[in-house]
Order: structure tokens, then C-alpha cells, then sequence
């Protein structure tokens, strides 16, 4: 019977709360994708289907990108497996010939579907390359083009560019009456232009924001309209008698209710009509929906700067429109941080060179400041945030691997900081500790974990502790606790030895450099395709793809224990507080799943407080992305034939399965077609809603979605029941003033034998 | 609305009524409805003393067996008690956990209002010991009862006894006391 029970309540437990699937109502509105081609290096047309070609490069390939001709929307885009030099339309049909940077083969594709064309062969003194515009008989003074007959040499009919034009990517005219130009404008925005006999009768423009972005930042546009309530809640915590705290809040409450009245004119009507949200108004709605997301978190700028130097803010809930660009000084922007208690960007050049902005008006960035620090050749920069140092402060690496604490506010300040300051860095070859001079910020040698001359580390992960674990320990199925190793200070790390080809799994403290967890995989991990590493508050996971015993991905979990026997914890809250003592050594258990696509990024889902169940988002090298939830990679899971009574009454247990499919549920891109390019990022935001967490993913093109591994718990209808719950209100009401006093006097009169 | 009496209520007691519609007379030639009998005022007297004592006796054991009866009363609904709340799961739904309160909380009502249960039986000297230990008999049986509640509260994991439980009010370490860590 038990069982039986707690098999269908897991079953409409899984039913109801991991339904997490994309919905149509939400695909293509919730989430947004910006697709990019890039430069382009050659433009080619198909006059008979009006498709554009455009060829443009990634990762070192060869992109081609489909658009119509008409209106400039992107029709597809396919990544060739290498380069083209050169290219050509084959006249009068929809095929194209490209030619191999290396092997200077000719390959023939057809533009309507993108598809190779087998039997189709060109010779090689045939092929004219065309990616070059044949100017030929063309006049070009500035702004004005004409066109010149090719035997009387009289213009034919001239067109007028746009005055910001750099480039020409693709002319064609048939020397009667037609022309078509597509241009490059300065703002690296392409435009074309249709004339007939000189009179302009299509245009459309195409933006193509970047070619690759060099780094990227989140600003958070702060809810103004909680601060009031804010401000009553301090208010009323303040208030140390309960009784006045209660009446305090009655008389916000009061005045509130006032407020809605007054709102309304005094209209019972319309207040009814207001309380109940019945009002559809479409203007009234998008201004609603633009303070939900207020309220909610989600309404937030991700700022990207480009290769050329540009910085261009988008914001995520508008899909992803570009709220403002801005042209930096710099060259080769490498980081980008947004102070969140001062407001201020800042922006820092490979050659140490930074600028600062204000963003106070999260919609138009002023200029603050520029300078340049003493490092050349950044390659790594962290802010210092203590109580002690101004937010000024950041932590400098260069590639030489040397490293520096410097002031961006431009005085020299001692570093009168209360803490104690310890840096850990890390090169192929190992990893090295310091801890800082508190009074010039200099780095003093610790200690150091030398890695051996065939050994390298190829990932490296620290702990992130910006959220504090929500519990200590995890709750077993027979209501026992095991305590979570939760060391603060810890870092993970992946060494490929490449005489052996075996990986070794290492976690370490980043206080003291001891090693934690030494894991070996001897599966024969394949060296040249990603191999990925996740720290999470007490686990780490790891992805790589092995050829033993079979060519799978493998996902190993090690989760990290105070100690495996049920109740017993070996940290002591009162007696610790000095972590260079060192913690006690953590107890592990791991389990390897198999997972039939390669894994390209892994990241795991931030939310506001850490309540909701962990997901592992990752990008496969398919160009989708999917999600795992974090207990379906527990470490902890057993054989079915292990399970006792309890472990199946453990949250979310259930029995090891060494293959995690993927479910289509979890697949959150859908029906979309991502060209991440080679070193995408996926990253994480945490919303006001705890059960939500937008993701971005971002490479060559720009993903963005939202995900709610828990479910939507926290997501009600903004009139959420309002109507039962005021049809309630009124039949208690009736019954206390109206029908209970008629009950009691028609009960009086019938003692007293009153007829009525 | 006007309230009036009804009308015979009105005539009930005036003196009209009192003396034309009650006559004595008639009642008394009426006969007696079927079933019911006039009790004679005079009794005989039991006079015999022997048989007196055996009566106290029977009626002695008689009190004894009922005080054993109100004892068992509790032990018959334990297998029911049982059984239903085996049946009905651990899941945490409003009616068994009414259920298995009203299981604590009926026990307890029980012990409290034990004289009342035991009143028919109290009041003889003579059988007080037997009574007094079919009363710790009941208290026993209830006490059976409220295990068994207990246990259903226990299994549904609503008695705060184990320690994940307690786990909210455990202390975090603060291992990074003036402590600031970066990694690069």
C-alpha cells in the first residue's frame, strides 16, 4: 500500500511541478534570439528567387546566411565545414559555386534551400570570382552613382547613396533600368537600395550589431515602485510594540485604501472593476506588463561590448532591442563591470587602458572618467568588494602572470582594509597562492600546486558563495540529515595527463592549497572536445566526452559530505571562524550518467535565493539548449534493487539509470537555430521571482529565455482569485449582519409563540 | 409586521377557558389509553434479610461486569483504529490528519471525564478496588488509542522528533570571519 502511495504521489508531484516545458503561448514571445551573420565578405544574388547569399566568416568558416531580397529578413543560415576564398552566381539559374580557401575545390549550392548540388560541375577557368562588385561602367563621385552604357559610354541613370556609405558589397544593374547596391554605412549597418531608372523603390536596412563580442555585463533597471512599500515594512519592523506596529499598519493600509478611492472618484463601480483587474484596456496592459517585469526582476540590459570597440546595451525583456550604443576610445575591450551600489561602468582595454560611466540613467550612459593602469596585456580583472576598500579597487592580472591591486579612482590609497585578503591564481601549469599586503596591496607568495611536466590543468572553477546555502544539510528519506561540506574557500580544477590520457578530478582549498578530492577518469577522455566543470554549493560536475567503453558523453557528479554517516556533524558553529585552521576533509560520493550529445557550455541556474531545485543548463554542440535538473545528477542515487523503503521517500529519489535522455521538455531553445560560434557563454540571472531565472546565452548570435526548474510556484494571475475571495467577504458579512440577527429573532418569537 | 399570538395560546389560561373546557368529571370516566398503567401507591415490604444480601451481591458483580464493560469499551474500536489508519497512508491530506488528532485528542477527553463514564458504577464501597482497576484498565486502553494516533502522526512526519526537523534552527559556520578569498 505505502509503496503504491507514494508511487502516485510522485507521480502527480512530477505531473504537476516539473511540467517545465516551453509553451507555444510563451516560444518566440518569452524568449528572443538575435541572429547575427556578421562582416560581410561577399554578397551574392539570386535575381530569380530574390535571395540575397551572403557569405561572412566564423571560427575561422565560412557562413552562409540566406536573406530575402524584398525586405531583408534572414531566411536561413548554414556554417560550412571550411572556408571559402571566393565566390560565384552561375547565371541564369539559383546555384552558386564556392571555392575552398585550402584545397581550391569548387563546390556548387543552391540558394532557395541551401542544399549542395551533387552533379553539377564547373570548371575552374570558368569560375569568375564575383565577391568583389564589378564596378565596371560604373561612376562613382561621393554620394552619386551612375551608370554608365557600355557602348555609348552616356549615362544610362544615376542613384544617390546615403552620405555615410564605406562600403559597396554588391552592385548589380542590368544596364537598362535597374539597379540594385547594398552598401556598408559607417554605423556597421548594411543597406540596400533598389532603383528603377534611377528612382528608388525598395530600401531596407539590416544591423548587423557585431562580429564578436569581447565581453558582457548585466544591469539590473532598479523597481522604484517597491520602495515605498519598502520603506513601510522598515517602518513598521522598526516599531517595537506590536500592538503600535499592528495599528501602523492599519493606517497604511488606511490611507492606501484611500488612495484607490480616490484613484477611482469615489466610483464604487470602478473601485470593484479596479480591485477585480477587469479593466483590458490594451494601453492600460502593456503598462501593466512593463511594471510586472519591474516588480519581477526580469527587466534588466545586457551590455555587450563588440570588436569594434563598441558598447551596445539591449535590453532583455524588449527582445533584446537595442536600448543605446556607444563608441569607446579603447581598443580590444576585455572586461566590463557594473557597480551596482555606484552605478558606474567600468570598461577595461586589453592594454590596461579603462573608461568610466555613470549609469544612474540606466538609459542614457554619461562619460565619466578614463585612464590607464600600470599592467599591459590584461587578461584577468576582479573587483575588490570590502567593507574596507572603495569599489574602486580591483585585482589586476596580466599575461605574464603578473598581477597587481589597483585604484580606478585614480589617487593611490593605502588599502586600510580590515580583512585579511587572499588571492589564488591559476596557469596551465598550476596553481599558486597569495595573500595581500594590507597596507600597499602587494601579493606575498603562500603556497603553490605544481603540476608535473605532461600534466596540464584544463579547467578551473572556483566556489561561488555570493548566495549562502539555504540549508546545511540534506534531508533523508527516513528524516535523518546529512550535513553538506560547505567550506567557502574552495576551488575545482581538471588536469589531463597526456601520456596517460587519463583526467584527474581535483578539488582544493584556496586558503591553504590542500587537496580535497583527487578523482581519476581512465575512460580515455577525448582531449579535443570540451570538457566542462561546474562548482555548486556542495558538488561538482564535470563533462567529458570518453571513447571507453563506449563513445558517450559522460556526466560525473562527486558531491562532498561533512560525513556520510546519517546526523553527524563534525563542523562546530561555535568553536570555527578560522578557516586557516582548515576545515575537516569532506567525505565523497560520485556517479557517472551517460548523455548522448556533446556537451559545448555548462552553467548552472542562479536564483534569488537558492530555493528552487539546481539546474544544469548546457549547451550541445547540436545548438541547442537544454536542462537537467540537479537531482536527477545525485550522486546519491542507487540501484533499484538497493532502495530501501526510506531512500524512496527522499525528495526526488529515484533509481540510478546510468543514461539521461534528453527530453524534449528541457530543450529550451525548441524550434530556434542558434550559431553560438566557439567560446559561448551561458550565463544565469536571478529574478525578484524565485522560481525564475533568465538565461543568455551568448556567442555569435544572442539567446535569451527564462526557465523555472521548479515550476512557476510563485507565478499567480494578477487577480488572483480576487472574485471568490470578495464572494466570500460579502456572504460572511450577510450572514453576520443580516441573516444570523433574523435566525435569532424568528427563533425568539417562535419560544414566544409569536406568529408572524 | 404585526406579531400575534396564536389563539388558543391566547385562551390558554383565561378563566373562561379553565372552567368550561376542563371538567374533571369527564377526564376521570375516560379510560386509560392502551399501554398505560395507574402505579398503586402501596407496596409490600421485602422482608426477607437473606435474600436482600444476596441481591447486593448480584448487583455488586452486575456493577463489577459493567464497570469491566465501560472499561472494554475503548479496547473494542483499537483493530478499527488500526486498520484505518494503516489504510489511509502517510500522505498529508486534511482528513487523516484530522483523523489521527481527533485519535490524541479523544483518548485525553476520555481520561478527563472518567468519572463520568464510570458513573452508573460509582458510589459502591464494596466494589471500589474493582472499579478502580477497570478504571486503570480504560485509562490503559485509551492511552492504546492515542499511541495509535501517535504513531499515525509520527509516520505522516509531523511530530518534530528526528533531526532534519530541527535543521532550520542549526547554525551556519562562519568559516570567512575577516577573511576575503579571490580566485583567478
Amino acid at each position: 500500500m505505502a509503496p503504491l502511495t507514494i508511487f502516485f504521489l510522485l507521480f502527480f508531484y512530477l505531473k504537476n511541478s516539473i511540467v517545465t516545458a516551453v509553451f507555444a503561448d510563451e516560444a518566440y514571445t518569452v524568449d528572443w534570439q538575435i541572429q547575427n551573420i556578421g562582416t560581410y565578405n561577399c554578397v551574392l544574388e539570386n535575381s530569380l528567387d530574390d535571395i540575397l547569399v551572403i557569405l561572412s566568416e566564423l571560427d575561422s568558416k565560412t557562413l552562409l546566411a540566406y536573406v530575402n531580397e524584398t525586405d531583408g529578413s534572414l531566411i536561413s543560415r548554414n556554417l560550412l565545414d571550411y572556408k571559402v576564398s571566393d565566390a560565384m552566381m552561375i547565371p541564369n539559374s539559383a546555384n552558386f559555386v564556392l571555392q575552398n580557401d585550402k584545397t581550391g575545390k569548387l563546390e556548387t549550392y543552391e540558394s532557395l534551400h541551401g542544399y549542395p548540388v551533387q552533379n553539377f560541375t564547373i570548371d575552374l577557368t570558368d569560375f569568375k570570382p564575383s565577391c568583389k562588385p564589378n564596378l565596371e561602367n560604373i561612376k562613382r563621385s561621393n554620394e552619386l552613382i551612375q551608370v554608365i552604357d557600355p557602348e555609348s559610354k552616356l549615362t544610362l541613370f544615376h542613384a544617390i547613396l546615403p552620405a555615410t556609405v564605406k562600403d559597396i558589397v554588391l552592385l548589380s544593374t542590368n544596364y537598362v533600368s535597374s539597379l540594385k547596391v547594398f552598401s556598408l554605412l559607417d554605423n556597421s549597418s548594411y543597406v540596400f537600395q533598389s532603383y528603377n531608372n534611377g528612382e528608388l523603390v525598395n530600401e531596407w536596412t539590416r544591423n548587423e550589431l557585431w562580429n564578436e563580442i569581447n565581453a558582457h555585463t548585466v544591469v539590473e533597471i532598479a523597481d522604484k515602485s517597491m520602495e515605498n512599500v519598502l520603506d513601510e515594512m522598515i517602518i513598521e519592523n522598526n516599531t517595537s510594540n506590536p500592538i503600535l506596529a499592528y495599528f501602523t499598519r492599519l493606517t497604511m493600509n488606511w490611507k492606501r485604501f484611500l488612495q484607490l478611492m480616490e484613484r477611482n472618484g469615489y466610483n464604487p463601480g470602478r473601485v470593484l472593476t479596479d480591485i477585480l483587474s477587469l479593466n483590458n484596456n490594451e494601453e492600460f496592459d502593456s503598462k501593466f506588463i512593463e511594471n510586472q517585469n519591474l516588480k519581477f526582476g526580469f527587466s534588466k540590459y545586457l551590455i555587450v561590448a563588440t570588436e569594434a570597440n563598441e558598447l551596445i546595451a539591449l535590453d532583455i525583456v524588449h527582445n533584446g532591442k537595442k536600448v543605446w550604443s556607444l563608441k569607446t576610445k579603447l581598443t580590444n575591450i576585455k572586461f566590463l563591470d557594473f557597480v551596482p551600489t555606484t552605478d558606474k561602468l567600468v570598461v577595461v582595454a586589453e592594454d590596461g587602458s579603462f573608461e568610466k560611466y555613470d549609469l544612474s540613467n540606466r538609459n542614457n550612459p554619461k562619460f565619466l572618467t578614463s585612464g590607464r593602469v600600470a599592467v599591459n596585456d590584461v587578461i584577468s580583472f576582479k573587483r575588490v568588494t570590502d567593507k574596507g576598500l572603495e569599489n574602486d579597487y580591483y585585482l589586476v592580472k596580466s599575461k605574464d602572470g603578473k598581477k597587481a591591486t589597483i585604484n580606478l579612482g585614480g589617487q593611490d590609497k593605502n588599502i586600510n582594509n580590515s580583512d585579511t585578503i587572499y588571492v589564488t591564481d591559476h596557469d596551465k601549469h598550476g596553481v599558486t597562492g597569495y595573500v595581500m599586503n594590507s597596507e600597499n596591496g602587494e601579493l606575498i607568495h603562500t603556497w603553490s600546486f605544481e603540476l608535473l611536466p605532461n600534466q596540464e590543468i584544463i579547467n578551473f572553477v572556483e566556489k561561488d558563495i555570493s548566495t549562502k546555502p539555504v540549508s546545511i544539510a540534506n534531508v533523508l528519506g527516513n528524516r535523518d540529515v546529512s550535513y553538506k561540506y560547505l567550506y567557502p574557500n574552495l576551488a575545482a580544477l581538471i588536469i589531463t595527463n597526456k601520456d596517460t590520457g587519463e583526467i584527474y578530478i581535483n578539488v582544493i582549498d584556496t586558503l591553504t592549497g590542500q587537496l580535497l578530492v583527487n578523482e581519476k577518469q581512465e575512460d580515455k577522455p577525448d582531449f579535443n572536445l570540451p570538457i566542462n566543470l561546474i562548482f555548486g554549493e556542495h558538488w561538482i560536475i564535470y563533462s567529458y566526452f570518453s571513447s571507453e567503453p563506449v563513445p558517450e558523453t559522460k556526466i560525473a557528479v562527486i558531491e562532498l559530505y561533512e560525513s556520510l554517516i546519517p546526523n553527524q556533524r563534525l563542523s562546530n558553529p561555535e568553536s570555527a571562524g578560522n578557516a586557516l585552521l582548515g576545515a575537516n576533509l569532506p567525505e565523497i560520493v560520485s556517479k557517472s550518467f551517460l548523455f548522448p550529445e556533446i556537451i559545448k557550455t555548462m552553467t548552472l541556474s542562479k536564483t534569488k535565493f537558492g530555493i528552487s531545485v539546481d539546474a544544469i543548463i548546457m549547451e550541445l554542440e547540436s545548438g541547442q539548449i537544454t536542462f537537467i535538473p540537479k537531482f536527477v545528477l545525485n550522486a546519491r542515487r542507487k540501484e533499484e534493487k538497493d532502495m530501501t523503503d526510506s531512500d524512496k521517500k527522499e525528495f526526488m529519489a529515484s533509481p540510478y539509470v546510468a543514461a539521461i535522455p534528453i527530453n524534449d521538455h528541457f530543450v529550451i531553445t525548441h524550434f530556434r537555430n542558434l550559431l553560438m560560434g566557439e567560446g559561448s557563454k551561458i550565463i544565469s540571472l536571478p529574478t525578484n521571482l524565485e522560481s525564475t531565472s533568465i538565461i543568455c546565452d551568448i556567442g555569435n548570435d544572442i539567446f535569451c529565455t527564462r526557465i523555472s526548474p521548479s515550476g512557476q510556484f510563485d507565478v499567480m494571475r494578477p487577480n488572483f482569485e480576487k472574485g471568490k475571495l470578495l464572494v466570500t467577504m460579502i456572504v460572511m458579512l450577510l450572514l453576520c449582519y443580516f441573516i444570523r440577527p433574523f435566525v435569532i429573532t424568528k427563533k425568539l418569537k417562535a419560544m414566544w409563540l409569536v406568529k408572524e | 409586521m404585526a406579531c400575534e399570538p396564536y389563539d388558543w395560546a391566547v385562551r390558554l389560561c383565561t378563566e373562561a377557558a379553565t372552567s368550561t373546557i376542563i371538567d374533571d368529571s369527564v377526564i376521570k370516566s375516560l379510560p386509560s389509553p392502551p399501554g398505560f398503567k395507574v402505579i398503586e401507591k402501596s407496596q409490600k415490604k421485602e422482608t426477607n434479610t437473606g435474600t436482600d444480601e444476596k441481591r447486593t451481591t448480584e448487583i455488586n458483580s452486575l456493577l463489577a461486569s459493567k464497570a469491566m464493560q465501560i472499561a472494554m469499551a475503548p479496547a473494542k474500536s483499537i483493530p478499527m483504529n488500526m486498520i484505518m489508519s494503516y489504510m489511509s497512508g502517510t500522505s498529508l491530506q486534511i482528513i487523516p490528519i484530522m483523523a489521527a488528532l481527533m485519535l490524541l485528542s479523544g483518548p485525553i477527553k476520555a481520561i478527563l471525564g472518567i468519572r463520568s463514564a464510570f458513573k452508573p458504577v460509582l458510589g459502591n464501597k464494596e466494589i471500589q478496588s474493582q472499579v478502580n482497576s477497570a478504571m486503570i484498565l480504560y485509562i490503559l486502553f485509551q492511552g492504546a488509542l492515542m499511541y495509535i494516533g501517535l504513531r499515525k502522526l509520527n509516520s505522516m512526519g509531523l511530530i518534530p522528533n528526528t533531526k532534519s526537523d530541527w535543521l532550520s534552527w542549526e547554525k551556519h559556520v562562519d568559516y570567512n570571519k575577516n577573511i576575503k578569498s579571490f580566485v583567478f
